[in-house]
């Protein structure tokens, strides 16, 4: 039997929302000042222009989170969770954001080591994806494996069509969760329309990642680490907003006899990222930090994992103030004009 | 093609023929219609030097990293921003003005690249072309009017033209009397509730990615008291209270030093109004102070030197 599909009409969104709302925190984006957010769902009208300033990755790592609390006490320290997770959806990220999921998986979930805290919003948390009718100008997905109408790490998509959305299960409890709505069904040649123009886009931007991968592990000492990172400025910019970035600093926050631990995003293009105790400091300027960052997306990772940590979702290329991005960087290694 | 663009070639390829020449600090071609810095250290590569509305970097604070451990001269092109903040450098002993070879360009706005993509498309090239910009994007060429596309930084500039260069190529800009402060007064107009809403709002998108502070030529510490752990004068949770105070901290730093070149909020990948803050730093130090243009970096810092004629009606 096929996939049921249901048609959301743009006059019936705010009910489906309200609908979400009343058993789950809804995460979606709102234009706050003109910019495009990821944020909670109050019954403002979402905008889904765009992929939103900031990746999705920020519901699932938050900025700040607590790991847990603590009071001191004569003799002995208590430790109090975190608190629980809250069930949420998280609807109209794109694609590209929820392909990055998959691959933070790999790290955060894979392995020896787990993150309790990100599988719990990962497993409290169904993806409805909002598949691509029109690129960014610095989108370039396709070239990094990732589809405008991928459905990687989503629980359902939804294909604009016209002013409505075509929602399609991908997952089993995305397939219920559309079944709880009461939707009326789409047409099958509606969707098949709606799906193939999202497969055909055209995405601005190619490069192509896989021979500069191979070719990387013989450039530690290449001149250009250290002529290309001269223009960086050395700002959390392109790690901040970046679907795939995923490092935290852990600081502990006290109030007398009682605080709490916390984690919060780092950036490896910081200054002080990687100093130790006692003050040394192993990657000491911008070009071995310039370096690390498009190192471990296009040597490291790639050599573990299979691929680049990399969606192209365009942001770095779209944000970093110097014109220094991950499909300009792949380009001057040799990947692409 | 600006007329002046072979000449200014001519003489960055003279400069870097010269002995005991470290760098040329200017633009060249980038991908997608962009201009990127640049940092020329032969003769030949001069040839590759372009300024157009789509060079929208801020040179000065390169100067920085590029003269540290170094002690050869260093060549820096400046349009009006650009040569206040080399200014700024040179007055908080940052960088001696004898290093410097400061080359001034007019300027008459620097585009703004997101908002041409998103009503033109993929961007190729950006070029000025008298008083039009001629814009390559999508495979079209569009002829467009700058105060359309200009950024918003640019619109009220009131340095246009760099002041205290080595030389200067191009046609002189007349500035206007005094800095533009509209944009503040619309903000004090408002109840104290909504300003304070207003404000909240924005730095509850702060990433604290600290792209302000690496961008603004106010901020030369070699090390800045915000990246102290020890003693944490800020806070690292990232809370609303304390993005607010990383953003008051910063404002109050560069107060009387800020030379409004706006980077601070250009860069801001969350849309911060962050030389919001300085200009209302800015009016109320012209105003108390008795300067003509707290933006231009003077012989006595305003917040620098306490003098006995100095307004204290708070006391």
């Amino acid at each position: 039997m096929a996939t049921p599909a249901y048609k959301i009409d743009a006059g019936r969104l705010p009910a489906v929302l309200d609908d979400l709302a009343r058993h789950r925190q809804v995460i979606t984006r709102m234009d706050r000042d003109g910019v495009n957010v990821f944020a909670r769902y109050t019954g403002d009208m979402p905008s889904l222009r765009g992929n939103g300033a900031v990746s999705a990755r920020e519901h699932f790592l938050p900025r700040m989170e607590k790991i847990h609390g603590y009071q001191l006490a004569p003799g002995e320290v208590r430790l109090s969770p975190a608190g629980p997770v809250e069930p949420a959806v998280l609807f109209g990220a794109r694609p590209c954001d929820l392909a990055a999921l998959e691959l933070l998986d790999r790290v955060l979930l894979e392995g020896e080591f787990l993150d309790t805290a990100y599988q719990a919003r990962r497993a409290a948390t169904v993806n409805m994806a909002l598949a691509c009718d029109s690129a960014g100008p610095g989108c370039f997905c396709r070239s990094v494996g990732v589809s405008p109408a991928g459905t990687a790490g989503s629980d359902v998509i939804l294909y604009p069509s016209g002013q409505a959305l075509l929602a399609v299960a991908t997952t089993a409890r995305g397939a219920e969760l559309l079944e709880s709505l009461g939707l009326p069904g789409a047409a099958k040649d509606e969707v098949d329309r709606a799906q193939d123009a999202c497969e055909q886009l055209v995405v601005p931007v190619a490069v192509e990642t896989g021979p500069v991968t191979a070719r990387l592990g013989q450039r530690l000492d290449d001149p250009y680490w250290a002529e290309a990172s001269r223009r960086c400025l050395g700002c959390g910019i392109c790690t901040y907003i970046c679907p795939t970035c995923y490092c935290f600093a852990v600081h502990d926050i006290n109030r007398g006899s009682q605080g709490a631990r916390v984690r919060c995003w780092d950036s490896c293009m910081f200054k002080d990222f990687l100093t130790m105790a006692g003050g040394h400091n192993p990657r000491p300027t911008r070009k071995e930090r310039f370096r690390q960052r498009f190192l471990h997306k296009l040597q490291y990772y790639p050599e573990q994992y299979g691929s680049p940590l990399c969606v192209g979702c365009g942001r770095c290329l779209d944000k970093c103030p110097a014109g220094l991005d991950m499909a300009g960087v792949i380009m001057d290694l040799g990947g692409g004009q | 093609m600006t007329a002046w663009l072979d000449a200014l070639r001519d003489h960055v390829r003279e400069f870097l023929s010269e002995p005991g020449v470290d760098v040329f600090i200017g633009y060249r071609a980038g991908r997608r219609g962009r201009e990127v810095p640049a940092f020329l250290t032969r003769p030949e590569q001069a040839s590759g030097l372009v300024l157009g509305p789509a060079a929208s970097g801020a040179l000065a604070k390169y100067v920085l990293e590029e003269a540290a451990g170094t002690t050869g001269r260093l060549g820096v092109l400046a349009r009006g921003c650009e040569a206040l903040s080399l200014q700024r450098l040179v007055r908080d002993l940052r960088v001696e003005r004898e290093r410097l070879h400061v080359v001034g360009v007019p300027c008459a706005g620097v585009a703004d690249l997101a908002k041409l993509e998103a009503s033109l498309g993929a961007l190729e090239k950006v070029e000025s072309c008298g008083e039009r910009w001629l814009v390559t994007a999508g495979g079209n060429r569009h002829d467009v009017d700058p105060s359309q596309f200009m950024e918003e930084r640019c619109r009220d500039c009131a340095s246009p033209w760099p002041q205290q260069c080595n030389i200067s190529f191009g046609q002189a800009v007349m500035s206007p009397a005094s800095p533009d402060y509209s944009t503040v007064a619309a903000l004090e107009a408002l109840p104290a509730d909504e300003r304070y809403a207003f404000w909240i709002r924005q730095f509850e998108r702060c990433l604290r990615c600290f792209a302000c502070r690496q961008v603004c030529p106010a901020c030369s510490c070699v090390e800045c008291s915000l990246d102290l752990v020890d003693p944490p004068w800020l806070g690292r949770e990232i809370t609303v209270p304390a993005q607010a105070m990383f953003h008051y901290t910063r404002a109050l730093h560069v107060a009387g030093r800020c030379v409004d070149c706006g980077q601070c909020q250009k860069v801001c990948p969350v849309g911060i109004p962050v030389a919001l803050l300085n200009r209302k730093l800015a009016r109320d130090i012209q105003e108390l102070f008795d300067v003509q243009n707290p933006f231009v970096p003077g012989e006595i810092e305003p917040l620098g030197k306490f003098r006995a004629e100095d307004r204290e009606e708070f006391m």
